[in-house]
């Protein structure tokens, strides 16, 4: 029997660089490496050194689609070390940032990047020719979420209003007001895009993942201090390190995380909806019922609809925070140094993101880990590719390329941010 | 410049030398009373498109002739490639290309500054082709209506 080689020198539609390489014998996937050949980026070394109240503006540099992840992650681990605890309307107002990166981060995914996957398209400029109104609605979607990165962050890309403690400034009220009237707008229209999507062709796959998400007492999780999964792991973020264990592969520059006891897991808009869904807005949870979204779902390629449930959770919650807002006293609260270490996990739009700080008593940074949650799905990515094989293997091998790199997408990667991304490459043995 | 409707786009990257050119001409029309947006892609053309603004873009162009030769430049041609490839041509022709599915035909003029290549780390730009920011100027103002 022979073997092919399914190669993606260059991954397209995924942020960052990466490739794909499969080896086939028969009908069997017998190797699937997911190279992420991003350099590295050495984020962690960095910060050794660096001032704590430093962190959250260094690690946002890490990601352009996902800076208030690396914000959130570093403020909350930072704090912990520091023995704080921001709450109140300085919370709040965490978690509207937060909400604007997932919708802007989501609906570009979504629509721009896995959208043409199912639609057998190559590209978005090819989707925006077939639906140019599906494309224009989305873009006015994700405006929306830029618009609340912009208004609390300072600008749309990379917001410099984030700090140990809280904000540099917050808003006025009365600043808020247009947002409300174009969040409320564009709620109605995140619902006809999900709609949309739920139309779209879905291949049928499953596979008995570990899902594993932040838990919270009350809310759909942001912010949180409980990690839970499906097999059930329930730990304080605290005890991340003592489950779950990254190491090295030759072909990446990317860690591999596993928890310890089993293996491979994954996280994400699929595992937060399947933990949580219990925990959605009235209208979120109504969208995931009308798409036929259940928290059993196994099948990665449906991401694309927990996505499209999340940006209605979050234009829900951030109308909720906006209408319930009342400024807090201090733009912060104060900031007294001490030795420590502290632990965080915020929902990344991609999944949690760890961080880790050790800082001495003049809150100089002596160690720093990130895990990303690209490199917590990457094992998981290449066990889908394995368990497809049959399939991989009775198509073409363009048709097969496409397929696999759809398969990719599902888990919308993030290359630069877990370099520690794609090309495909599929052999067929002889 | 209120009789102005059109709205000024440098495009380019302060830290890549001549790359910036189109940033420079920006901001000398921006003293000059224009509406100008400053921007390292092409991204902000779809929102200026979707609100149906004329826009008259500078960028640098690789392998327009020598350094600081100043071209106009057809929006279409830029989209089927056949022009001169500016070290932002794709992104621009991309923007453009999804414009005009989503908003219709751009109402754009661009205009290119010649570049030899940009440069690494660097926020001056070469001698020839700052000696091209007042005649891109003076025909971006001219494209612009002024």
């Amino acid at each position: 029997m022979a073997t092919r080689t399914i190669q993606v020198d260059v991954l397209a539609r995924v942020e960052g660089e990466g490739a794909l390489t499969l080896v086939l014998d028969g009908d069997a996937v017998v190797e699937a490496k997911l190279k992420l050949f991003e350099p590295p980026r050495l984020f962690e070394a960095m910060l050794r050194g660096r001032a704590c109240t430093e962190a959250p503006d260094i690690t946002a540099r890490i990601c352009g689609i996902c800076p208030v992840a690396y914000q959130m992650s570093a403020c909350h681990a930072v704090e912990d070390a520091l023995g704080l605890r921001v709450d109140g309307a300085l919370r709040e107002l965490r978690r509207l940032l937060y909400c604007g990166e997932w919708i802007e981060s989501h609906t570009l995914h979504m629509i721009m990047l896995h959208a043409p996957d199912f639609l057998g398209l190559p590209d978005a400029m090819a989707l925006a020719k077939l639906h140019p109104e599906r494309v224009r609605g989305s873009l006015r979607v994700k405006k929306a979420g830029n618009a609340i990165v912009a208004l609390l962050g300072g600008r749309e890309i990379h917001p410099i209003n984030v700090k140990i403690g809280g904000f540099y400034r917050v808003p006025r009220r009365a600043e808020l007001d247009p947002l409300l009237a174009e969040l409320r707008s564009a709620l109605g229209e995140a619902e006809q895009m999900l709609d949309w999507l739920a139309t779209l062709p879905c291949p049928s796959f499953e596979r008995d993942y570990e899902l594993v998400a932040l838990r919270h007492p009350t809310e759909y999780p942001m912010l949180a201090d409980r990690l839970v999964s499906t097999k059930g792991l329930d730990i304080d973020v605290h005890e991340f390190g003592d489950h779950v264990e990254e190491h090295q592969v030759p072909y990446s520059t990317a860690l591999h995380a596993r928890i310890k006891t089993r293996g491979a897991y994954q996280c994400g808009p699929l595992a937060r909806f399947a933990l949580n869904a219990d925990r959605l807005t009235p209208r979120a949870a109504a969208a995931a019922a009308r798409v036929g979204l259940d928290p059993s779902c196994r099948n990665p390629y449906r991401m694309l609809l927990a996505r499209g449930v999340e940006v209605i959770y979050a234009f829900e919650t951030a109308i909720e925070i906006l209408e319930a807002y009342q400024p807090p006293g201090a733009p912060s609260v104060p900031v007294a140094m001490r030795a420590g270490t502290g632990h965080a996990i915020t929902e990344a739009p991609r999944g949690g993101l760890y961080h880790r700080y050790a800082i001495d008593e003049a809150g100089i940074v002596q160690d720093a880990q990130i895990t990303p949650p690209t490199s917590q799905n990457q094992r998981g990515i290449e066990e889908d590719l394995l368990a497809m094989g049959p399939r991989l293997a009775s198509l073409p091998l363009d048709q097969a390329t496409r397929a696999a790199e759809h398969a990719v997408r599902n888990y919308d990667p993030c290359i630069s941010c877990s370099t520690h991304f794609l090309t495909l490459k599929i052999e067929q043995r002889p | 410049m209120d009789a102005v409707d059109a709205v000024i786009v440098g495009i380019g990257q302060p830290a890549a030398g001549d790359d910036g050119v189109g940033l420079h001409v920006a901001r000398t029309l921006a003293a000059r009373g224009f509406e100008v947006r400053e921007c390292a892609d092409a991204s902000v053309l779809l929102g200026l498109c979707e609100a149906g603004r004329r826009i008259v873009l500078i960028d640098a162009v690789v392998g327009g002739g020598p350094p600081g030769t100043v071209l106009r430049l057809d929006a279409r041609a830029l989209a089927t490639g056949v022009t001169a490839v500016s070290s932002h041509g794709i992104g621009v022709a991309e923007a453009l290309e999804l414009a005009r599915a989503l908003y219709g035909e751009p109402q754009i003029a661009i205009v290119g500054v010649a570049i030899d290549r940009p440069a690494i780390h660097a926020f001056e730009i070469s001698p020839a082709v700052a000696a091209a920011i007042e005649p891109a100027a003076a025909l971006a103002a001219a494209l612009a209506g002024a």
